[in-house]
């Protein structure tokens, strides 16, 4: 008897194992904050003051240097771990755009410096520049929840910000959109060329 | 002590093992990771581990038994291994759906002396589909009934969210209450203990203001 029922049970385990799967994709395709709204239009975009971040590995990095470029600002923690989820869609963003007009920057949001980020740095390898501002600074970033991440276009102005974990394939279209768009052409001015104006943080969230 | 730098190869996790969630984390769906200092030795043995940033609910011991079991490779200064001072994190993530709520954040404000409340019975509001990111922290009081008293939103994403956290604690938690031993080995007295617990639904986390301020004075 129990020979007879052997091929049922099987066909019984095939099935639940079939649900098994199809319940952990759904549970997995469920942590994921899409924000399928795409970037806004041009005229809705407002500009983003001059960033100024002292780098990890020394030197400050510029908002102001990568004018023409579209930026990808994606603030995280150690600790979140949302972030945990989203960095490796970034690294691949950032390795796959490399050359052709994108510059992620990640911002650190922990305390304590380096020594709190290390083991985090020393897990994904972070191919793009990691910032660390000073949080008790009141230059320091004005983000209340980690992920956030600021996509600004070419002009300087941010075109879309996303809070949670965003999905690599929804970075990708937009910043696809935003790499299509001409870069607007300088203003000619009688004045003279000024400095970037100090330290400010993402004011146009 | 060397730390990873120019001179100094950092030593490289070879092996970790999967964390153990406690009890009581599991019901609160504590979400999170704890921060260690350890020394990771010339023999590629970890030792002095020490928390540097808590989760609570006692995964702060469970990751510091779980880094134990870590394997490394010595780091290295000039080709040999030597010991080195690092950070390391243990990352604990609950089963649970995008926009199931959880806690992220589990803090008892009281001294050494007293022995925490622990968790023993937690529900959540039911998970609803509706897509926003939202986060409410509040604080309250573990009572000498291990109930949940004087439970006040210090912040939230939108106030829409708080009235059923606020009502599903108040009603669904409950606690072993805080213990104040007058000796080591005297039967404790159960006493007020204040918490803060920061929740979230979605795929973020609030960034916790610095410090943690005692309930009352925020």
């Amino acid at each position: 008897m129990g020979v007879e029922n052997k091929p049922k049970y099987r066909k019984l385990l095939s099935y639940l194992l079939f649900a098994g799967a199809i319940l952990w994709i759904a549970i997995a395709s469920q942590s994921w904050s899409d924000q399928k709204a795409g970037v806004r239009p041009v005229k809705d975009r407002t500009p983003v003051a001059n960033l100024v971040f002292p780098q990890l590995n020394g030197g400050s990095w510029r908002l102001s240097d990568h004018r023409g470029e579209v930026v990808l600002i994606n603030y995280w923690a150690s600790w979140c771990a949302p972030c945990r989820q989203e960095t490796p869609g970034l690294i691949d963003l950032a390795r796959d755009y490399r050359y052709r007009g994108l510059s992620v920057v990640g911002i650190s949001m922990d305390e304590g410096g380096k020594p709190a980020v290390e083991s985090f740095l020393r897990e994904f390898h972070l191919p793009y520049p990691v910032l660390m501002p000073n949080l008790a600074s009141p230059s320091a970033p004005a983000i209340d929840a980690l992920p956030t991440t600021v996509l600004v276009d070419r002009n300087g102005r941010v075109a879309k910000s996303y809070v949670g974990a965003v999905r690599e394939t929804v970075f990708r279209a937009d910043v696809d959109r935003l790499l299509a768009e001409q870069p607007a052409a300088p203003a000619v001015t009688a004045s003279p060329i000024r400095k970037p104006s100090g330290v400010a943080h993402v004011s146009a969230l | 002590m060397s730390r990873p730098g120019p001179d100094v190869a950092a030593p490289f996790v070879t092996a970790k093992p999967k964390p153990e969630y406690t009890g009581e984390a599991r019901l609160a769906r504590l979400e999170g990771s704890v921060l260690l200092s350890l020394i990771v030795g010339a023999d590629g043995l970890p030792r002095d581990i020490q928390v540097v940033r808590s989760l609570g609910l006692g995964l702060d011991e469970s990751a510091v038994e779980n880094l134990r079991a870590w394997q490394f490779k010595a780091g290295s200064r000039n080709g040999s291994a030597v010991d080195v001072l690092v950070n390391e994190e243990v990352f604990f993530r609950p089963q649970r759906t995008l926009w199931d709520w959880h806690a992220v954040r589990a803090v008892f404000l009281s001294p050494q002396s007293i022995e925490r409340p622990v968790l023993i019975q937690a529900k959540f509001p039911a998970t609803i589909s509706v897509e926003e990111n939202a986060s409410v922290t509040m604080t309250f009081d573990v009572g000498p009934r291990g109930v949940p008293v004087n439970l006040r939103v210090v912040k939230s994403s939108n106030a829409k969210w708080e009235a059923e956290l606020l009502r599903a604690v108040s009603e669904d938690w409950r606690f072993r209450p805080g213990y104040i031993h007058a000796k080591a080995t005297t039967v404790g007295k159960p006493t007020t203990v204040p918490a803060w617990f920061e929740f979230v639904r979605g795929s973020h986390s609030p960034i916790p203001p610095l410090p943690i301020p005692a309930p009352g004075n925020p």
